[in-house]
């Protein structure tokens, strides 16, 4: 855990770590963000993932990539499984898009998730339980 | 008019044949070994068709019943500590390697079949028969056959899969430097594919002490060579790959043993691989009791043709003419051998109605499903965690990539058995990234640059990490490189613990770094982790810090797990 919070748990990991407090930061938001670290379905931690869920009942899964080979899926699925209980909403993920992406700056960009995909999300989830943020 | 002037290979690629002053000067010792291991394994093959045909083998029985000369021959000429491994059809490689480490002073043909070789019989067939008291405890069965302190590295269900992991075991031999050589056994099927050709040419650019052994049956299923491949003398892919090749009658094993012979020679020797294509055949069908007539593939003549030159025959008339056996030792000993085999069954079965049933306590338990799918982290006890908000040492600010090539220097530095592959690293000042910088320079022997092949580095690496002396550490340029050795990646090193029983170790570390946001495009561009993760053997360790990459790093190099270790280009 690399920033506690109370309103929503974030599990990131590599580059998207870095993403993902910058924009907890810019946005001034109560959130828990987790650099996952051990990846790995025997591996994940989760008497921390855990113990962060029963506390914000909010769950966003931020990778970069493309959502086919995406990690979430099989993370969103366990995190459903063992902590449905403790959800307010449904695990909301942040992915790049369904295509890998292309070499074009402009096309690329728009294939991979960044702060704006980020932000969104985390917007879209306040609201969700009824804290709409201020626009 | 232009000119041309004719080129060769510079590798020699020669047919050997026995002569009779070959079997006059063969030592009867050695003929008696042979002839009793031909009767052992033919008996056990037929049992095991026997079993097959009464529903008693799950899953299929790929005989290898007339190519038992190829596999007697080639391993009687290797001694204990000499590997092999082989493909789907490998019952007789594996009892050849496994007899001959356990009966290590010889076998005689006219005495008992002695207690220990009993044993070895009834616990490879309970393995083919998925039974607990296996050698892979009833996981691996009849295509995931391994016995490691016999030397039997494992039988392989994928077509080509078990050469490139062949070659880390032989780069294992080179650099420990015992003479010892792997051998791995493949057919007509697999030379054409990729595994075996990227082997061919990584183990002969690192003169890796390899035999590739091609029995040539003529048949892939019911494809033959003529079909699949303008140059049906498979021991040519030598000329192209500058590796000596013997082609030799494999129905003679006395010739295909002359042949080992001069392998044998070369390879311990230093000068690298071999090829030997031994002919043989397999009376019947892909799998099961039938023939291969009977699903209208090939002639009944031809296989009769065949069946006139078979090995049992062959080595029994060359002693009996040289008054070493008479005919009713030969039949003695082939009642002996169906006799041991029966009772081996009757001792694995039970009476059920007229039909007969495995024995209910020999199977494993179901609760036995997911044991050592990967290994428990007991490696790692005892081991010092830090985190960075609780370090006590001194911080300083470095880059990222600097701090990947410092882990590696310290980690080379304290255990010499750490190794580095691919492509590049070794130059550019640590490679497409630096992640190796320095490596190099001071650890010349053990920074290997390889050729654009993954699927055969990383199934070396596999055999590195599998023989357990060195650790391997491999470098993917891009992750999106996974798919060329997906083969390696998945069906080989991250089933082998589990395939083979849950205890062996696969101790390999596999770096790449994220590449997306550099331009690079719709094939360089992907995140691994999705796909790793549904392979249960991998672990996948992502450090998104410099201070996380050097505990993380470190824990998998002291992992015995396969270990993939995520940087990403970004940071």
């Amino acid at each position: 855990m690399v920033r506690p919070g109370n309103e929503i748990t974030i599990l990131t990991y590599l580059s998207m770590t870095r993403v993902v407090l910058d924009v907890v930061e810019e946005m001034g938001l109560d959130a828990e963000v987790i650099d996952l670290r051990s990846l790995d379905r025997a591996s994940l931690d989760w008497e921390t993932i855990s113990a962060s869920v029963r506390k914000t009942n909010n769950v966003l899964i931020v990778e970069q990539g493309a959502l086919g080979t995406s990690y979430g899926t099989m993370l969103g699925d366990e995190v459903q499984r063992r902590l449905f209980d403790w959800l307010d909403q449904p695990v909301k993920r942040v992915t790049g898009g369904e295509a890998a992406p292309s070499v074009s700056k402009v096309l690329e960009r728009a294939a991979i998730a960044g702060p704006k995909e980020v932000r969104d999300a985390l917007r879209a989830m306040m609201t969700e339980v009824g804290k709409p943020l201020a626009a | 008019m232009p000119e041309t002037k004719r080129l060769q290979s510079n590798a020699p690629w020669v047919e050997i044949r026995s002569t009779k002053a070959d079997w006059d000067a063969a030592d009867p010792k050695l003929l008696g070994a042979i002839l009793t291991q031909l009767h052992l394994i033919r008996a056990f093959e037929e049992k095991v068709l026997e079993l097959t045909a009464e529903g008693l083998v799950h899953g299929p029985a790929h005989s290898s019943i007339g190519q038992e000369g190829g596999a007697v021959g080639s391993i009687i000429a290797l001694r204990p500590s000499d590997q092999v491994n082989g493909s789907h059809r490998g019952h007789h490689q594996f009892l050849a390697k496994a007899i001959s480490f356990v009966a290590q002073n010889g076998l005689d043909p006219t005495q008992d079949i002695p207690e220990n070789i009993h044993a070895l019989l009834r616990r490879t067939l309970a393995e083919i028969m998925g039974l607990a008291e296996g050698f892979c405890k009833g996981r691996g069965g009849s295509m995931h056959l391994r016995w490691a302190e016999a030397g039997v590295l494992g039988t392989n269900a994928i077509v080509g899969g078990g050469v490139p992991m062949a070659a880390g075991a032989a780069w294992a031999h080179k650099r420990a430097g015992t003479g010892d050589v792997t051998v791995t056994y493949f057919g007509d099927g697999a030379v054409n594919i990729g595994s075996v050709l990227e082997t061919m040419n990584l183990a002969a650019a690192w003169q890796l002490p390899l035999c590739f052994f091609i029995e040539n049956n003529r048949y892939a299923v019911a494809t033959t060579v003529e079909e699949s491949t303008a140059e049906p003398r498979l021991s040519s892919r030598g000329q192209a790959f500058n590796i000596p090749a013997w082609r030799v009658d494999g129905m003679n094993p006395l010739a295909v043993k002359l042949a080992m012979d001069q392998a044998l020679a070369h390879m311990r020797a230093g000068h690298g691989p071999t090829i030997i294509e031994a002919e043989v055949y397999r009376y019947f069908h892909q799998s099961g009791p039938l023939p291969g007539s009977a699903f209208g593939y090939r002639a009944k003549e031809e296989e009769a043709e065949w069946r006139a030159r078979d090995p049992l025959d062959h080595v029994a008339r060359e002693m009996i003419e040289r008054n070493l056996l008479d005919k009713n030792q030969v039949d003695a000993l082939r009642l002996r051998a169906q006799n041991a085999m029966a009772r081996i069954a009757d001792a694995l079965t039970e009476p059920a109605g007229n039909r007969r049933r495995v024995r209910d306590e020999l199977w494993p338990s179901p609760a036995f499903r997911d044991y050592g799918i990967r290994g428990d982290l007991s490696e790692l006890s005892g081991k010092r965690f830090e985190e960075l908000d609780t370090f006590r040492g001194r911080i300083e600010e470095r880059k990222f990539i600097d701090i990947v090539a410092d882990v590696m220097h310290r980690r080379m530095e304290t255990d010499e058995r750490i190794v580095i592959l691919g492509e590049d690293i070794h130059r550019l000042k640590g490679g497409t990234n630096g992640a190796t910088r320095g490596l190099a320079a001071r650890f010349p022997d053990r920074v290997l640059g390889t050729p654009i092949s993954e699927n055969a580095f990383t199934g070396l690496a596999g055999g590195i990490a599998m023989d357990g002396r060195y650790r391997p550490v491999i470098e993917y340029m891009y992750p999106d490189f996974m798919w060329v050795a997906a083969d390696q990646v998945f069906n080989q090193i991250g089933k082998a613990r589990h395939m083979f029983g849950g205890e062996t170790p696969v101790p390999l570390v596999l770096r790449t770094k994220v590449a997306m946001g550099t331009g690079y495009g719709s094939q360089h561009s992907m995140d691994p982790a999705g796909i790793f993760a549904t392979s249960p053997g991998w672990r996948i360790l992502a450090p998104s810090t410099p201070f996380d990459y050097v505990g993380l790093m470190n824990s998998a190099l002291a992992c015995e797990d396969p270990v993939l270790v995520l940087a990403c280009r970004s940071l």
